[in-house]
């Protein structure tokens, strides 16, 4: 078990959501509420970068999800960064890479 | 130095008040000892009357010299209970053993009220070995026989809380297990020509589990559904989702005959039920089989669950590719994959939950993947659904803690046809 730790930095455009360890039905609901926290920019981009995490379970789609539809409604849009291959799997096998946009780097976030 | 003459110096021992102090106590008469002694003394005759009492135990029962000495028995200082105990145990036992310590006993005061305290007593006898009279001293208990109470007390609360938690945890544990078999079939319906099994591996005893399969006719036993599946999350909550979503499954199955058709039902009641911040999900494969002279042609579809298997009569096993069916009720627009395979005989379709593949074996904890489930099944090829499961129940259980998730594995096949004619022959 890792502990999951969630650091949020505001850039002009959007913000980044960096979750690092294990996200799973623990700890799932910290990165809903850091999302809802979080003043998104009419427009933004909401970056949650995943690059450094280890391991997600359902709960953590779950809030993937959430956050998604939380951003939308803000009139903001998702992006997901994943590097690891289990992730990107997951992702793959519930269809969600259809519907996420997903990358494997963090955007650039400039003021629109 | 002279450690003697050093010896001499020092027994004035300190400061000259400490020496008054300690003079006084040597000039403390036994007589005051034994009147104003923090404890209560008395000395009977052999037959209870009392011959000496001293002035703290009269103080204690509010009685005068006078009024005890010569006139009352050591048993008249009792209660009831405390005379009555006096006289069946204790004055029996003191004259057997000639003493007799730590005694717990009620004294009564004049004023009526009770006194516990704690008795030892010495009998004093002769040069000759004859019984004389008997030393008692007492103790007032007061406070100990308040803590004791407490602590019985205490401990009654304790027990009764630690009883009722117990039953409280026994009744939850029958409750999750009714719950849990009902998300479950009690047995699967018999299918002429069609073997079929299952299998259930609950990760913990106290957490419902959030996978789900059935199998059942369509009309006529001609045509059979099914569907396996899991809900995200553990507890009630993924229960009661997984509760929703097998029954809107079983009517949406009844309602149209097309596998897509049933998951994008569950989309819309899923949706419905739960909003936008607050989404469930689950991934599932729904499943429609109709005979057709010596095979099975079945029409599955996926929404976000691993793809089936199909372990081959001929040997080897390969996935159905159902990629990019979406996971089932958090999305509106999700779109669902169908397949359609035909089995032979001797082929079995396996649907099981990602329990399996996700599990962590070896020392490096390595998930144990779709490519090693793959490559066991067909090592297993040919092998009719019980065989199949028996052997992934196997596998499941050679993972150990390995395995921290649900799994659900439902097998569906035909007999081979070998084993068909020589059951004819039989």
């Amino acid at each position: 078990m890792n502990p999951l730790t969630i650091t949020a930095s505001h850039a002009p455009g959007g913000l980044v959501l960096e979750a690092v360890g294990d996200l799973d039905h623990t700890n799932a609901q910290r990165l809903r509420h850091a999302a809802q926290e979080a003043e998104l920019p009419p427009g933004g981009l909401l970056v949650v970068d995943l690059s450094r995490l280890e391991f997600c379970d359902s709960s953590g789609i779950t809030a993937l999800i959430a956050v998604r539809n939380r951003a939308e409604a803000a009139g903001g849009a998702l992006v997901l960064v994943v590097v690891s291959a289990a992730l990107r799997r997951l992702l793959n096998l519930t269809g969600l890479d259809q519907v996420l946009d997903v990358r494997d780097a963090v955007p650039l976030l400039t003021d629109h | 130095m002279n450690p003697a003459a050093g010896g001499s110096d020092g027994s004035g021992m300190g400061l000259p008040s400490t020496r008054a102090a300690f003079s006084a106590l040597l000039e403390d008469s036994a007589e005051d000892l034994y009147e104003s002694a923090p404890c209560g003394y008395l000395s009977t005759l052999m037959d209870g009357t009392i011959a000496k009492v001293n002035a703290t135990l009269l103080g204690w029962l509010g009685l005068t010299r006078d009024e005890v000495v010569g006139r009352m028995h050591f048993s008249d200082l009792l209660t009831v209970g405390g005379k009555l105990y006096h006289e069946t145990h204790f004055a029996p036992l003191l004259r057997m053993q000639g003493h007799l310590g730590g005694i717990a006993l009620d004294m009564r005061t004049a004023q009526g009220a009770k006194l516990p305290v704690l008795v030892t007593s010495t009998v004093k006898t002769s040069d000759d070995g004859e019984p004389l009279l008997i030393r008692t001293t007492v103790f007032d208990a007061t406070d100990r026989r308040a803590y004791e109470r407490e602590l019985l007390r205490a401990r009654r609360v304790a027990e009764e809380a630690r009883a009722q938690a117990e039953a409280d945890r026994e009744r939850l544990r029958e409750a999750l297990a009714v719950l849990q078999q009902s998300l479950l079939p009690a047995a699967l319906p018999h299918i002429p020509g069609v073997e079929t099994a299952c299998h259930y591996h609950t990760a913990s005893p106290i957490e419902l589990g959030g996978d789900f399969y059935d199998l059942f006719p369509v009309d006529d036993d001609k045509r059979f559904a099914f569907f396996l599946g899991d809900v995200c999350g553990k507890g009630p909550q993924a229960a009661a989702l997984t509760s929703l979503t097998r029954y809107t499954l079983r009517a949406a199955a009844l309602h149209a005959s097309d596998p897509v058709a049933n998951l994008r039902i569950l989309n819309t009641v899923l949706l419905d039920r739960y909003t936008g911040d607050d989404p469930r999900y689950c991934t599932a494969v729904v499943g429609l089989m109709e005979r057709s002279g010596n095979t099975v042609d079945v029409h599955l579809a996926s929404g976000g669950h691993p793809p089936a298997l199909v372990v081959r009569g001929d040997g080897g096993a390969e996935y159905l590719s159902t990629r990019g069916g979406m996971l089932v009720g958090a999305l509106p627009d999700a779109q669902f994959v169908d397949v359609h395979v035909r089995l032979r005989p001797g082929d079995t379709l396996l649907l099981y939950t990602d329990g399996i593949t996700e599990a962590r074996t070896g020392p490096d904890r390595e998930l144990y993947g779709y490519e090693a489930l793959e490559a066991f099944a067909a090592g297993l090829a040919p092998a009719g659904p019980r065989r199949l499961v028996d052997a992934l129940t196997g596998l499941l259980r050679g993972f150990g803690d390995g395995l921290d998730d649900d799994t659900a594995l439902l097998a569906i096949g035909l007999p081979a046809r070998t084993d068909t004619e020589s059951e004819n022959q039989a």
